[in-house]
């Protein structure tokens, strides 16, 4: 394949040729592999390696986008040629900008060559093996209906008629299982998932007996009676809660007007301890990178910090329109137009010991699956109402699965309403540019609906 | 054809089946897409792209394995198809493999391609249909408007000796208006599209589309909530069709029928609805938006009957599920793009055309619904139990429609609606959509002609 520095400088040169003031091209490639298995044998094995290149060209005040996945001389002159035809017929933006960046901060390694070269045969006994565990452990466990294996290799290649050129690759795998297990009328599944970018570390784990464990001591389950009750959320529960509103957080929909959290910027939104962060910086991370998807460098930021709302993530557009910096938080796929996202994203408080924190609950629910979070969450003001599954604690001990029940409150509540969080924080699967992790969080009261009165 | 050349298709097919695959393929496009969207008076944004690839499917059994590549030199797809022959069998040899090219006359017709239209030609239709839709009324707040054009240039090749090249052009043009009344808001939608190039948008009388959108959002934001409770409903055409689709279509898909999830399997050559219904599936309709010479499995399409005089006489095959049913494959797999492995899906489906007249339908009802057009909704697949919302309604009172009536939603299943369908009328019209399932969203069109449903639930607010 063609170095991607020669092709993102050549398809800049291109663009300027055909007309562009200032032009940057992206490019952006990537391989995927997902292996199920079932029964032993591979369900399905989907491979994947795409490579496109976006453009986004100026010309005077006006912004024009087109991408080609041909990266062949004819391919990117054409793309080149439209982009530049679009941006005349565009509307005027005086926020749009191209420019010459500093250099970001040092990320740490995010790309093992180790992984790059495990052979595909080893991946599919990965695969295999973590489809066998959940049966070995109970034959309460009659059927895995879902296991494998995934891995993401990425590379992103920026450059821009201002001279800056930025080059980031980054790789990861994962194995993920959810056995079904069965007693008398119960039917329950657990789920669990484990990413790495070592591959010994991760034939280290044992996903399915993890999973087979939760599906286990899921048998049983309940509803428990309607309420008002402390809720603690397991990690990553917890980060599906956060993902699905970091869009909140946004500066792009700040300026859209999709996000209650305009205009309050330096207000108290959380409790003392709550921290919501978001680091590309962090080291080796999943998506950590050290420049956006313009160039701009990138820092950690403290979104929420001591409970304060300390402002939105923004690109240089988003930022220049409301008077304030950018962030490092510019995002866009090839195919699409500029935009904003969170990178490691996370939540902090103050940490206790799991096991303290349950045992000082009197009477509560600890929830470890949520269902209907496209649904039964609003993200433009934060309420949701969603199906959970879980353990009813009483005098700080579990003591049966629940389901069958409905959490509802607002995010913004809760983030005010945190008493403490565990000492078990965890990242989620990296889903696409954006990593969410947690820790298990306890949150003072939510609402919950059941069966019983 | 560029994007790959035959050399590399016959290695990677004979790589396949040398790993044991009971069928090996290969599917190569280049789609080319040019889009500009109106929206608060002015051009928001316009873009175009090439999108570019292969992919490369081995079935062993039943199971299928897919790969997909933007880089398709022969050496990338190789490496896909060392993947793919991973969950095959041992690797032993075979001899070599050939295709032949299938030749078929195209009946579509392309005149004016999207490179030779200027870009103030397009700004001059979008900037003329928000005017035309706000000098509806004062009350129509904001116009949307988009056109969308693209070509695919696809090549598939097979391990039975297929090689199947097509040149697909398709245009459409969306407009939604939106009419305010205090805080309540409504839209009116149409969305024209078709298997041709750009003259099929100057064909159009967009103003005329763009005044007809405003107008129904207006009668909606000025008018009083549905009734609940069961009711005959007179279904209007085109859109209606999409009842059928969702609600039965589907589960006429091989992809339901072989997982017996479908409550049709089993059941060819049984009556499944009234005599007076036929429904089709037809992928040969010259320029309609759903139609294509060959499927993308390199089969030529068909004109599928599913369903005739209330028999049920077929389903929409492709080859998985050609293999797993053993019916015969119908010219159905299609997929969005190189990025998915084909299954079973719909073209053009529709239900013929009767002889009944639209208003001896109407006046037949004392007391009913009249949907005059559908807006969207969902299936349980399982069950085909649905629910979709009515986008224009009208009350009917004694044989006369009468006022316009929103908020209503039509709630019912597919298998019992169709014993339900008492008249059909001789207004048969097909409307462009796109449908999203598992291999995809991919340009169908959905159509009927006006048919009485003599029993419906009505979902409404109105007491």
């Amino acid at each position: 394949m063609t170095d991607p520095k020669k092709l993102v400088q050549s398809a800049v040169e291109m663009a300027c040729k055909a007309g562009a003031d200032s032009a940057e091209a992206l490019l952006s490639q990537g391989k995927s592999l997902s292996i199920r298995v079932f029964e032993g044998q591979i369900e399905s094995l989907e491979h994947a390696e795409s490579s496109g290149i976006g453009f986004r060209v100026l010309v005077g005040k006006r912004e024009g986008y087109a991408h080609t996945e041909r990266t062949d001389a004819k391919g990117i002159k054409l793309a080149a040629k439209w982009a530049v035809e679009n941006a005349a017929v565009g509307r005027e933006n005086e926020f749009a900008g191209i420019s010459d960046y500093p250099q970001g901060p040092d990320i740490g390694e995010t790309y093992s060559e180790a992984l790059a070269k495990v052979p595909l045969s080893e991946k599919v006994d990965l695969a295999r093996k973590t489809e066998a565990e959940p049966r070995s452990v109970d034959k309460r466990v009659v059927n895995v209906p879902h296991a494998g294996y995934f891995e993401g290799d990425y590379e992103i290649a920026l450059a821009n008629s201002r001279g800056l050129y930025r080059n980031r690759i980054g790789n990861y795998a994962g194995t993920y299982c959810a056995p079904l297990a069965i007693e008398g009328e119960s039917r329950q599944s657990g789920y669990k998932v484990e990413v790495s970018r070592s591959f010994p570390e991760l034939s280290q784990k044992t996903v399915g007996v993890e999973a087979a464990k939760r599906a286990l001591e899921l048998l049983g389950a309940a509803p428990i009676g309607s309420g008002t009750l402390p809720v603690m959320f397991e990690n990553l529960t917890a980060c599906e809660l956060l993902g699905t509103f970091a869009g909140m957080f946004s500066g792009k929909a700040a300026e859209e007007g999709r996000t209650v959290l305009a205009g309050r910027t330096g207000e108290k939104i959380a409790a003392p301890a709550v921290k919501i962060v978001d680091d590309a910086t962090r080291s080796g991370g999943f998506v950590s990178r050290a420049f956006d998807f313009e160039g701009f460098p990138t820092a950690r930021f403290e979104v929420v910090s001591e409970g304060f709302f300390k402002g939105f993530m923004h690109n240089t557009a988003t930022a220049k329109k409301a008077n304030t910096r950018s962030t490092g938080h510019a995002y866009r796929g090839y195919k699409g137009s500029l935009s904003v996202s969170p990178s490691n994203f996370f939540i902090e408080g103050e940490i206790h010991p799991l096991d303290a924190l349950i045992s000082g609950i009197s009477r509560g629910l600890f929830i470890v699956d949520l269902e209907g979070l496209h649904s039964g969450a609003n993200g433009l003001n934060g309420d949701f109402s969603l199906g959970a599954k879980g353990f009813l604690i009483e005098a700080g001990k579990r003591v049966r699965p629940v389901e069958g029940v409905t959490v509802s409150g607002n995010f913004l509540t809760m983030l005010s309403n945190i008493k403490a969080v565990g000492d078990d924080f965890k990242f989620d699967t990296p889903g696409g540019t954006a990593c969410i992790g947690a820790p298990s969080i306890l949150v003072e009261t939510l609402s919950i609906a059941g069966g019983k009165k | 054809m560029s994007v790959i050349t035959k050399k590399a298709a016959h290695a990677v097919l004979a790589r396949l089946t040398g790993a044991g695959a009971d069928y090996a393929e290969v599917f190569a496009e280049e789609a080319r897409s040019r889009s500009i969207r109106l929206i608060d008076k002015q051009i928001e944004r316009a873009s175009s792209g090439i999108d570019w690839g292969a992919g490369v499917r081995a079935i062993y059994g039943i199971r299928q394995v897919y790969a997909y590549s933007s880089d398709t030199s022969e050496k990338a797809l190789m490496m896909a198809a060392d993947a793919v022959a991973q969950a095959g069998k041992e690797a032993k040899e075979v001899p070599a493999l050939k295709t032949k090219s299938s030749k078929l006359r195209s009946p579509h017709v392309f005149l004016v391609s999207s490179e030779d239209v200027e870009a103030k030609e397009r700004i001059g239709i979008l900037l003329g249909m928000d005017a035309a839709a706000r000098a509806v009324s004062e009350q129509i707040s904001q116009v949307d408007a988009a056109i969308q054009e693209g070509t695919a240039d696809v090549a598939v090749a097979n391990s039975a000796g297929v090689w199947a090249e097509e040149h697909r052009v398709y245009s459409r043009l969306y407009i939604t208006s939106i009419a305010q009344k205090g805080a309540e808001k409504e839209w009116g939608f149409r969305g024209p599209g078709a298997l041709a190039g750009f003259e099929f948008i100057r064909s159009l009388d967009t103003p005329g589309l763009a005044r007809e959108s405003a107008e129904s959002a207006l009668r909606a934001v000025n008018s009083g909530y549905a009734p609940a409770g069961e009711m005959p409903v007179v279904v209007g055409n085109g859109f209606g069709g999409v009842i059928f689709h969702e609600a039965c279509g589907h589960a006429l898909e091989t992809t339901s029928v072989a997982k017996k999830a479908s409550v049709f399997t089993d059941k060819i050559g049984q009556p499944i609805a009234c005599p007076c219904l036929t429904a089709i599936d037809d992928g040969t309709m010259p320029g309609l938006w759903g139609s294509s010479v060959f499927d993308d499995e390199g089969t030529p399409t068909q004109r599928t009957v599913l369903i005739e005089n209330g028999i049920l006489k077929a389903f929409m095959v492709d080859r998985l599920g050609a293999i797993k049913t053993g019916y015969p494959l119908s010219g159905s797999g299609r997929r969005e793009s190189y990025r998915y492995a084909p299954t079973s899906r719909m073209r053009n489906t529709y239900i013929e055309k009767g002889d009944a007249k639209v208003s001896d339908i109407l006046a037949s009802v004392d007391y009913g619904l009249y949907a005059q057009r559908m807006g969207g909704g969902s299936v349980d697949p399982s069950t085909g139990r649905f629910n979709f919302s009515v986008a224009e309604g009208f009350m009917i009172r004694g044989g006369k429609v009468a006022e316009c009536v929103r908020g209503a939603t039509l709630i019912g299943s597919g298998p019992e609606v169709l014993k339900r369908i008492t008249r059909v009328a001789d207004d048969l019209e097909h409307t462009a959509g796109v449908c999203g399932s598992i291999s995809g969203g991919v340009p169908t069109t959905v159509g009927q002609p006006t048919i009485l449903v003599d029993r419906l639930t009505v979902g409404g607010r109105s007491q």
